[in-house]
């Protein structure tokens, strides 16, 4: 499909005809943070403190119907953008559709300009820019940005607005491969290939870090686990949970799989490299490094992976 | 918004409560909407403020009209649960999971293990087995308890052996009264000549355990061992996470499987 492109000026042009409740993300001191448009807003760097995946569920919501009004999220980079592609394989694929789950937002993406010390996406094989699963994605050229449709409500957004945008010229395109290339090699490092079978003594002093806080799991892209609570009237209301609290796998009289702190901070890698391809077709970590940052015992989960090992199958799902 | 709630129970009344065991109840329920389940597979059973928790009907699959449900106090829902009486209005969520694969078990022997309140299954599946009886080639149930106060379904077991089903039974302490055999559940292999073909376990985890590693060593093969797996099984419809067993959610790829798809996964029998 054709490229477009579109000045900087008319930057809020775009974001203003979206439709229902807009968010951006906004730049304080050197991280990113969503909030409601209007607002100022910045598409320059790397991905946003919190992922964006509650604009498309609730952490905590009632399972009930109810009025919703239309959203649109603008510049979602290319990490967050797969574990959106994640959840909604997990939530609305299968035998069942989870209702809750929202496909209907308007995502406008935007390519990394410059990443986190955390962000390790490259060394699992990723790349610092959205491939798919937008509707419009914008790449940071000279004086604006090009402007890449990837759904056909992008195109009818695009066509509506026709007056901000003009065709990209070859130079743009050619500035804007030549931008991805030097964002993908700021990202320095080994390959990261897991083994299948997991020597969990590898990472003894890691996982002795670890209090089961669920930081980890609560702030990661694609983390999905959640519980439910009976109210009355035959509502549910559902809340966050996760694998690593210690009664998550609990069963009635008391039988419990994953009572050791090992065998859950292990779970969680398997989850992401070794089931999440066997259950959902893709890998379940998108190498944002959000678990690094959130984490209270310090623990670096790129540095867990390395010391993994080599010669993963499931890397390159 | 949603055209189905998969979260949203259907309505059902308690029309019967029969005591088992002192820890063990047999609830009826008729639903305001006929539920088909194939036998095998589970239901959410909802009690309103309280929680859900889930279960394999204990009925017959061709009873449509009402469920029996047999529940063993065993946590918070549970106590909750043996507190109904008739009358009372909950919820049936389901059915969800796959059942057990019947067509696989045509022309065969099938041996029926069971265990405890692990008997519950069981009798659905021994009532379908035998409305189709001529289908297999022989039905065994060997059945275990704790004591013969402890077996389920005390006044059932002479209707299915009257049908042909060839039972024994052990339980693990006697009493003055019990004349059959006393020992683990895996002593009643030494009462049969089987011809190793189909086998389905179902009870407490190392009964489970030990039964599973007593057909392997008479020879049956791991494809044709199945096995109801115990997880906790929270949204029941493969999108919560609890349930995981190794790659398998076991609430939307079991709760039955084949000892052969598990075996190489840590921890199955914890």
């Amino acid at each position: 499909m054709e490229t477009k492109f579109i000045s900087k000026d008319k930057i809020t042009g775009l974001i203003s005809s979206l439709e229902g409740e807009i968010f951006v993300p906004q730049k304080r001191e050197n991280s990113f943070h969503w909030q409601k448009y209007p607002c100022a807003f910045s598409l320059e760097g790397f991905r946003t403190s919190l992922p964006p995946k509650f604009f498309f569920y609730s952490p905590q919501e009632k399972l009930i119907e109810k009025n919703i009004i239309k959203r649109a999220v603008v510049g979602i980079k290319a990490c967050d953008l797969r574990g959106i592609l994640f959840l909604r394989k997990v939530f609305k694929e299968g035998d069942f559709t989870d209702p809750f789950f929202r496909d209907d937002v308007f995502i406008i993406s935007s390519d990394c300009t410059y990443i986190h010390e955390n962000c390790f996406c490259t060394l699992l094989g990723d790349n610092p820019y959205p491939e798919k699963g937008f509707d419009l994605n914008l790449s940071e050229v000279e004086g604006g940005f090009l402007v890449e449709i990837g759904s056909r409500k992008g195109k009818i957004l695009v066509e509506k607005k026709q007056g901000l945008f003009s065709p990209a010229s070859p130079e743009q395109i050619e500035e804007s491969r030549k931008r991805r290339e030097e964002v993908k090699n700021q990202i320095k490092g080994k390959k990261i290939e897991i083994e299948k079978n997991i020597e969990p003594e590898k990472i003894a002093d890691e996982i002795k870090k670890c209090v089961s806080c669920s930081a980890c799991t609560n702030i990661c892209p694609s983390c999905f686990c959640f519980l439910l609570d009976e109210q009355s009237n035959f509502e549910k209301v559902r809340f966050l949970d996760s694998c690593q609290y210690c009664g998550y796998a609990r069963v009635a009289g008391g039988a419990n799989p994953r009572k050791e702190l090992d065998k859950r901070f292990i779970y969680r890698i398997k989850c992401k490299f070794e089931y999440s391809p066997e259950r959902f077709g893709l890998r379940g970590c998108f190498a944002c490094g959000r678990c690094i940052s959130a984490c209270f015992g310090g623990i670096n989960f790129k540095d867990v992976l390395l010391k993994l090992g080599k010669g993963c199958r499931m890397c390159n799902v | 918004m949603p055209l189905t709630n998969p979260y949203k129970p259907i309505i059902a009344k308690v029309t019967r409560v029969v005591d088992e065991t002192p820890s063990i109840k047999t609830f009826t329920l008729v639903p305001e909407e006929k539920i088909e389940f194939k036998t095998g597979q589970f239901v959410q059973f909802t009690v309103p403020e309280v929680g859900e928790a889930p279960f394999t009907p204990s009925s017959s699959p061709f009873v449509k009209e009402e469920m029996d449900i047999t529940i063993m106090k065993a946590g918070r829902v549970t106590e909750a649960i043996h507190c109904l009486k008739e009358g009372d209005i909950v919820g049936i969520r389901g059915p969800l999971g796959k059942g057990y694969p019947l067509e696989e078990f045509y022309g065969k022997e099938v041996l029926v293990l069971g265990g405890g309140v692990g008997m519950a299954p069981l009798r659905s599946l021994l009532l379908t087995l035998i409305a189709q009886k001529t289908k297999f080639k022989r039905i065994v149930l060997l059945y275990g308890a704790r004591t013969p106060e402890d077996i389920v379904y005390k006044d059932q077991f002479a209707a299915w052996e009257q049908e042909g089903v060839k039972i024994h039974r052990s339980v693990d302490k006697g009493d003055g009264t019990w004349k059959e055999r006393v020992g683990v559940v895996t002593v009643l292999f030494d009462e049969v000549k089987l011809d190793n073909e189909i086998a389905i376990v179902c009870g407490p985890p190392i009964m489970m355990k030990f039964g599973t590693f007593k057909l392997l060593e008479i020879g049956y093969k791991p494809e044709n061992i199945y096995l109801s797996m115990e997880k906790n099984m929270s949204c029941g419809i493969g999108k919560c996470g609890h349930c995981a067993l190794g790659p398998y959610f076991v609430c939307k790829d079991g709760p039955v499987f084949k000892y052969s798809e598990i075996k190489n996964i840590e921890d199955i029998w914890d």
